[in-house]
């Protein structure tokens, strides 16, 4: 069964997020693997985190005021 | 007629527009969906170790959290970076007092008149010879630790200043009587990380305190040692030869040597825990006192911070010393000074380095050996973390 071509902008917006959260997840995967230890993932993960999160929130707050 | 007929309106075969991501945007949501993942995987380890930790506050809990998880390389190189960030600086000005140890001077019992003769057939360390000049009041003479103990004080407390290059430390030392008082191995909750039968609640047993005169901080978690440890007469963690190792033996005696027997339990010995190569042997200080990779997995040797040591004197007496902004040479100087003749480095940093004595006996009045010790002095009379010693009064000897 082939999912349908054509769908709406938000769905396809939807399918692109599921894709990326998916790969996500699966690099993450990855790094539990190949880490010496959990601390370490998790060390990692709010490095990530603390680098990424901040970056969405200026970038939306710099929209907002655009608008 | 023919009629023709318009042809049907062609259906749009133009797909509803989308608008596409670009790429680095994509990029960057499946990074942060990876580390939101990482994150959750991990707090499920690390909620509980942080809730589950009785004394510790949740910045020390977690960094014990991510040394035992693999992460031992990212803390130690984050507090090495930190210590280098906060050395201290040499010289300053002169200190015109020492912090108050103890109870008054070694010799100055009640009982003394009384008892004076029978005092002289006791051993008595030196008082220990201060570094810098003018001396302090008290500086380096020992004081009794207990309050009433008679003539014959089985732990002695002193201060000093240890480094004329920096005459604002002060380090602390004690003394404790081999005749007077025995010593034991208490694991703590969470360390050693083996799986122990009789392991205890991390605390000073209740029926031991009618005895207690003192604790203090066990050497590294074993996972940073790489050392070995014996409880109870069985191996827990392989031994390691040429390593510094605090035996205890059956019956309460103690004593620190170069372990040399593999990985054998000798028959008298009931506990040995090793930390590190010895910082003090046969009265000489370790050559590689300044070489870094041989002194664990931890901050830098040469890292001013603070650290604690054992070590043991020509008698057979147990000395330990602590002080802040200490290298592992000038800690095992400190000991050296203080008349040790064999001696081991234990825990460093001011989260794990203590020194409690007990004023009266039930582990009653505790303090800590210096007053900028961080930890509460009635540390080790509630469950802690980490191992630790207790040194009894032997059986049968009056307080």
């Amino acid at each position: 069964m082939r999912p349908p071509r054509n769908v709406s902008p938000a769905a396809a917006r939807r399918r692109s997020l599921l894709l990326d959260a998916t790969l996500g997840i699966l690099i993450g995967i990855v790094v539990l693997i190949a880490a010496a230890g959990i601390g370490v993932v998790g060390f990692l993960g709010l490095l990530g985190a603390l680098v990424i999160v901040p970056w969405y929130l200026i970038e939306g707050g710099l929209r907002r005021r655009r608008r | 007629m023919a009629t023709v007929s318009a042809p049907p309106p062609r259906r749009s075969r133009r797909r509803p527009r989308v608008e596409r991501v670009p790429l680095w945007r994509r990029v960057r949501r499946v990074l942060l969906a990876a580390c939101l993942f990482c994150l959750g995987v991990a707090a499920l380890s690390w909620i509980p170790a942080v809730t589950g930790s009785r004394n510790l506050g949740i910045t020390v809990a977690s960094v014990e959290w991510l040394r035992s998880h693999g992460g031992n390389p990212i803390a130690s190189q984050i507090e090495n970076w930190y210590y280098e960030l906060n050395e201290p600086e040499k010289g300053g000005p002169a200190l015109t007092s020492l912090p108050q140890v103890g109870d008054g001077a070694a010799g100055s019992s009640e009982e003394e008149g009384e008892e004076g003769e029978e005092k002289l057939a006791y051993y008595e360390p030196p008082n220990v010879n201060p570094l810098i000049h003018p001396v302090l009041h008290g500086e380096g003479v020992w004081q009794k630790a207990g309050a009433k103990v008679g003539v014959k004080p089985p732990v002695l407390l002193t201060t000093f200043r240890s480094d004329p290059e920096y005459p604002q430390f002060v380090a602390g030392v004690a003394w404790m009587d081999k005749e007077r008082t025995e010593l034991a191995y208490v694991p703590g909750l969470a360390e050693p990380p083996e799986p122990l039968e009789d392991r205890g609640t991390g605390e000073v047993p209740p029926n031991m305190r009618k005895r207690l005169v003192a604790t203090f901080n066990g050497g590294f978690p074993l996972e940073t040692s790489n050392a070995g440890l014996i409880y109870r007469g069985k191996i827990k963690e392989t031994m390691v030869n040429g390593i510094a190792t605090v035996v205890g033996y059956h019956g309460g005696g103690f004593n620190i040597v170069r372990w040399n027997y593999g990985n054998t339990v000798p028959a008298n010995v009931w506990f040995a825990k090793q930390n590190l190569p010895p910082i003090i042997y046969e009265g000489k200080l370790n050559p590689n006192l300044s070489d870094g990779p041989e002194w664990g997995e931890t901050v830098n040797n040469a890292t001013r911070v603070w650290r604690s040591g054992l070590g043991i004197d020509a008698h057979g007496n147990l000395m330990y010393a602590a002080a802040n902004y200490q290298t592992v040479e000038s800690l095992a100087k400190v000991l050296q000074r203080a008349g040790a003749v064999r001696a081991i480095e234990l825990d460093i940093n001011e989260d794990w380095t203590s020194f409690i004595s007990y004023r009266h006996p039930g582990g009653s009045e505790p303090s800590n050996l210096l007053p900028e010790m961080f930890r509460s002095p009635e540390r080790y009379l509630s469950p802690d973390e980490r191992d630790f010693f207790a040194v009894y009064l032997k059986p049968g000897q009056p307080w």
